[in-house]
């Protein structure tokens, strides 16, 4: 919506060429944008602006533009009769459409309102009482104020109101001569102002006085007959005070008795009208000391403004008025003529009364004409009156905190809207919060602190160290290997799976097949050749089996060689006749599991391609069960536990003996225990227990006792000193640190 | 005479470079290491050859017949296709050969394990806590260890804990002390591998003591 214009009273949009608001009347565009800005502001050169024509087009009917053109007609020659020494006016509305309207007469047909009629019906009647003197039409033409001062907002009332019903009753004022509208106006607006401070009201009505003043009296307009056909007593009731000669009464005047007793008959100046009652009257307003002034009288020195400044005096004082029955008064009376056609006001009802006259009580909405209610827009759905309550809402945070009624209070606008809602940025941080933000603190410091960085003379005691255990073991064992001392005597008490490995060995039916496991790495040969020797010899002693070497070892097959040349030297084994080699078996468990399943398809040829299936070695041999035992030889926890697993389910009632190296001894003690081995020789300590079954051969453990159990000793001396200096160096710093 | 000497003074040789470890990294160590590494290299290679491809793969398709070379075929071909995993721009053609054998060795592998160390190991445990063992001092009380080793060593990687009042983070009491037990048990368990170790490393060097002890004639 680009022709949008957001009404800076209400805030609610309206066309761009609409000139006031839609919604609360507000005008939207400035008079300078509406008339231009070096043309002087008069409603007859009003249609001459651009602007003006363009908006009319849009927004001013035709009957409208019609009657304006008429005014302006009827201006020239109105404006005429104003131009002899006369300062030029200030239109008398220039800020609505009804401002072409103001010197156009008002259609006899339309609806006027009641209280409007009570104000301007003397002049429609024409009557001779209702024409005010030449002075006060000069006077109060010239004190006509423009629209927009007219209304002020220290009248006590909303400025919006007060312009409705004022402008309302502006143009009937055309009707009875711009003097007589200007004049009703002032009464109006001096009525309005009778609760306010009157040292305030319409300063501008004051400059115009002085105006008036030092202008020429100006000729009477044709028609209007200075205070012709005006009773006296209704001067006196206007508050004109005494002594005027043009407004002294005559005494042919009909006064009525009642009117006798009251105070502006007695000649003293009447200044305000019983505010009960509130009926406005010329005494209220500053015109009366227009009127002093157009006299010949100082306006600071005349009786009307010594009067006011005095206080007020009202004409009817209200307790008169309460005392008379004014019924009657009115029924005694002789009228005059010209108040005979007019009906009775019903004074009585406080809503009859004009806006102005209703005093402590709100104004109630004018009763408009029915051509000014068509222009009127259509009332919207939203409660004017809760729009401007909520317009005056004070804004208590941001940046225009303080203000109030700055932003429109639009409709829905304190429904929830897509703004996240705020939430309160304190922690709610528990005592275990805490603990574990000091946890994390303390961890996150310990990271950043640095580590002492350890000297070069520790690596060096480090380096000194490994020499000196080096140079001991070896110069210990070495002398020992050396002299050849036995010193220290084979174990007596021989391990139980070791005896259960002899007992299995020994079981074993003579000249059996036999199927030897070389899995360990060439590495551990001194300690696998020592340990598995006793064993083996006393096998191929007692037994003569025809083995069947093999391995999952690539090097399986030249360590079974040299085995059987070295340690089993003396058995004299021979390869082809007492042994066969299978080779190398790959795999790993999967060709340990195909050998277990099916040992001819897993190696059919032996390491050197020949048939071993078929040789006098394996005669009868076809499947793992039908080798008499399985001696595993073995440095690894993992090769022996793939043996026992994989030949779990197809071994059948063969033993399985496991030679193993110290290290992997404890390891595969377990399936000892369980019953998957049927004996364990683990190390040089288990060999010893076979060897000495076996009469001490071939005597390999023998060999290397003496030096075995000395670096055992060494060994454990070496780690108790090393655990008694370390305790040392650890006191040490203790009492450094308590220190 | 000659060859055994030689042999034996290159085993010499390689001993001394192998055992100067100990005074820290050195060429010989260095040199020895190669030798043995290329040594075995090539020993295995042969080997392969020698005991594995000739004889079970070449051969038979040379010689063998019509249906033992289809029978060879599918080994053939996934031996191939795993020789693509040394050619990178081909190397995922040798992923078939490749989870066949992961996924064949993972299979035996499970299946030995569950059926060869622990529903065995699992009945052995139970076993231990048999009434007839329990009748004798040193069953109860061997029982009883392995008992209280399984249970405290269990414990022991029971790692569950609580942030106390104080911000330390501990776990259950109870637990705290049957961890402890478990962490003596681990302790002779670690002790134990560290003493056969050290007992196979010092049975070997007692070999070659006496092996240089021979050769020089001391031994």
């Amino acid at each position: 919506m680009e022709d949008a214009v957001v009404c800076p009273n209400c805030g609610e949009q309206n066309p761009a060429d609409m000139p006031f608001c839609q919604h609360c009347q507000w005008r939207l565009r400035t008079l300078e944008a509406e008339w231009g800005t070096d043309q002087e502001v008069r409603p007859s050169n009003a249609p001459a602006s651009p602007q003006r024509d363009k908006s009319e087009d849009a927004s001013v009917p035709d009957w409208l533009r019609a009657s304006r053109s008429q005014a302006s007609h009827d201006s020239a020659a109105f404006g005429g009769r104003l131009e002899a020494g006369r300062q030029p006016a200030a239109p008398p509305s220039d800020d609505d459409l009804l401002a072409g309207l103001a010197q156009q007469d008002q259609p006899q047909d339309e609806e006027i309102p009641d209280w409007v009629a009570r104000i301007v019906g003397m002049s429609e009647s024409g009557s001779p009482g209702q024409a005010p003197s030449s002075e006060n039409e000069s006077e109060l033409l010239e004190g006509a104020p423009p629209a927009d001062q007219a209304p002020s907002a220290e009248h006590g009332i909303g400025q919006e109101e007060s312009q409705s019903w004022a402008r309302d009753s502006l143009p009937l004022a055309t009707d009875i001569g711009p003097q007589e509208g200007a004049n009703r106006y002032a009464d109006a607006m001096g009525t309005q102002e009778s609760g306010t401070e009157k040292s305030e009201i319409n300063e501008w009505l004051r400059n115009l006085d002085a105006a008036a003043a030092a202008s020429p009296e100006p000729p009477a307009g044709p028609g209007l007959s200075a205070s012709e056909n005006v009773p006296t007593w209704v001067r006196r009731m206007t508050g004109v005070p005494d002594g005027q000669p043009q407004e002294t009464p005559g005494p042919a005047d009909p006064v009525p008795d009642w009117l006798s007793g009251s105070p502006g008959r007695s000649g003293e100046p009447v200044s305000a009208p019983p505010s009960s009652l509130g009926i406005p009257t010329r005494s209220q307003g500053r015109p009366l000391e227009a009127t002093d002034k157009a006299s010949g009288e100082a306006p600071a020195q005349s009786a009307t403004s010594a009067a006011i400044s005095r206080g007020v005096v009202p004409a009817f004082p209200l307790e008169d008025i309460q005392k008379l029955d004014v019924d009657a008064v009115f029924a005694s009376m002789q009228m005059p003529v010209w108040m005979a056609g007019v009906n009775p006001p019903e004074a009585t009802s406080v809503s009859d009364l004009p806006p102005a006259a209703q005093e402590e009580e709100p104004i109630a909405p004018a009763d408009l004409p029915s051509w000014v209610r068509a222009m009127r827009p259509v009332v919207s759905g939203v409660d004017q009156a809760a729009k401007l309550e909520a317009d005056k809402h004070l804004e208590g945070r941001g940046p225009l905190l303080g203000l109030q009624g700055v932003l429109p209070a639009l409709p829905g606008a304190a429904l929830p809207s897509g703004r996240p809602e705020s939430h309160s940025m304190k922690l709610d941080v528990s005592e275990r919060h805490r603990a574990h933000a000091r946890l994390l603190e303390s961890m996150i410091a310990a990271e950043t602190q640095p580590l002492p960085l350890q000297g070069t003379g520790q690596f060096r005691s480090h380096r000194m160290l490994r020499w000196a255990i080096s140079a001991i073991l070896v110069v210990g064992l070495g002398a020992n290997v050396l002299t050849g001392a036995r010193n220290f005597p084979l174990p007596a008490g021989v391990p139980n799976e070791s005896i259960a490995g002899i007992q299995a060995v020994e079981s074993l039916p003579p000249d059996a097949t036999v199927l030897a496991v070389f899995d360990y790495e060439p590495a551990t040969v001194g300690e696998m050749e020592a340990t598995a020797a006793s064993l083996m010899h006393h096998l191929l002693l007692l037994k003569h089996p025809r083995l069947a070497v093999i391995s999952t070892s690539p090097t399986g097959s030249a360590l079974a060689g040299r085995f059987l040349a070295g340690a089993l030297a003396d058995r004299a084994y021979m390869r082809g006749v007492h042994y066969v080699d299978l080779g190398y078996l790959p795999g790993g468990l999967a060709g340990v599991r195909s050998f277990a399943q099916n040992p001819t398809a897993a190696v059919p040829l032996g390491a050197s391609s020949e048939q071993v299936w078929d040789s006098s070695v394996l005669l009868g041999t076809r499947r793992l069960s039908d080798f008499a035992a399985i001696i595993l030889l073995t440095d690894s926890l993992e090769s022996g536990r793939v043996w026992i697993e994989q030949t779990a389910a197809t071994r059948g009632t063969s033993p399985l003996v496991m030679v193993a190296s110290a290290q992997a001894g404890p390891m595969l003690l377990p399936y000892f225990d369980s019953g998957q081995a049927d004996g364990l020789i683990a190390g040089l300590n288990g060999a010893a227990g076979a060897e000495i079954a076996n009469n001490g051969l071939p005597g390999l453990v023998r060999r290397y006792w003496d030096a075995y159990s000395l670096g055992l000793y060494l060994a454990a001396l070496l780690i108790t000193l090393g655990s008694t200096w370390h305790v040392g160096i650890g006191i040490r710093e203790r009492r450094a640190e308590t220190a | 005479m000659t060859t055994d000497f030689l042999s034996s003074a290159a085993a010499i040789l390689l001993t001394v470079m192998v055992l100067s470890y100990l005074v820290g990294d050195n060429p010989a160590f260095r040199i020895a290491v190669h030798v043995f590494v290329g040594v075995t290299a090539g020993y295995v290679a042969a080997v392969a050859w020698w005991q594995v491809l000739l004889p079970d793969l070449i051969l038979p398709l040379v010689v063998g017949s019509a249906a033992t070379r289809a029978m060879l075929a599918v080994p053939l071909l996934l031996s191939g296709l795993l020789l693509m995993k040394a050619w990178p721009p081909l190397s995922r053609l040798g992923a078939p050969a490749m989870g066949m054998l992961v996924g064949v060795a993972a299979a035996v592998a499970i299946g030995g394990a569950i059926q060869g160390t622990l529903f065995p190991q699992l009945q052995a445990t139970l076993e231990s806590t048999d009434p007839e063992r329990l009748g004798s001092l040193e069953g109860f009380v061997n029982s009883a260890l392995v008992l209280v080793g399984l249970i405290t060593s269990l414990a022991y990687f029971q790692f569950s804990a609580s942030v106390k009042a104080d911000g330390s983070v501990r776990r259950l009491g109870l637990i705290e002390f049957v961890a402890a037990i478990g962490a003596v048990f681990l302790a002779i368990t670690l002790g134990v591998l560290f003493a056969g170790a050290y007992s196979a490393a010092l049975t070997a060097l007692i070999e070659r003591l006496h092996f240089l002890a021979s050769f020089i004639g001391l031994g």
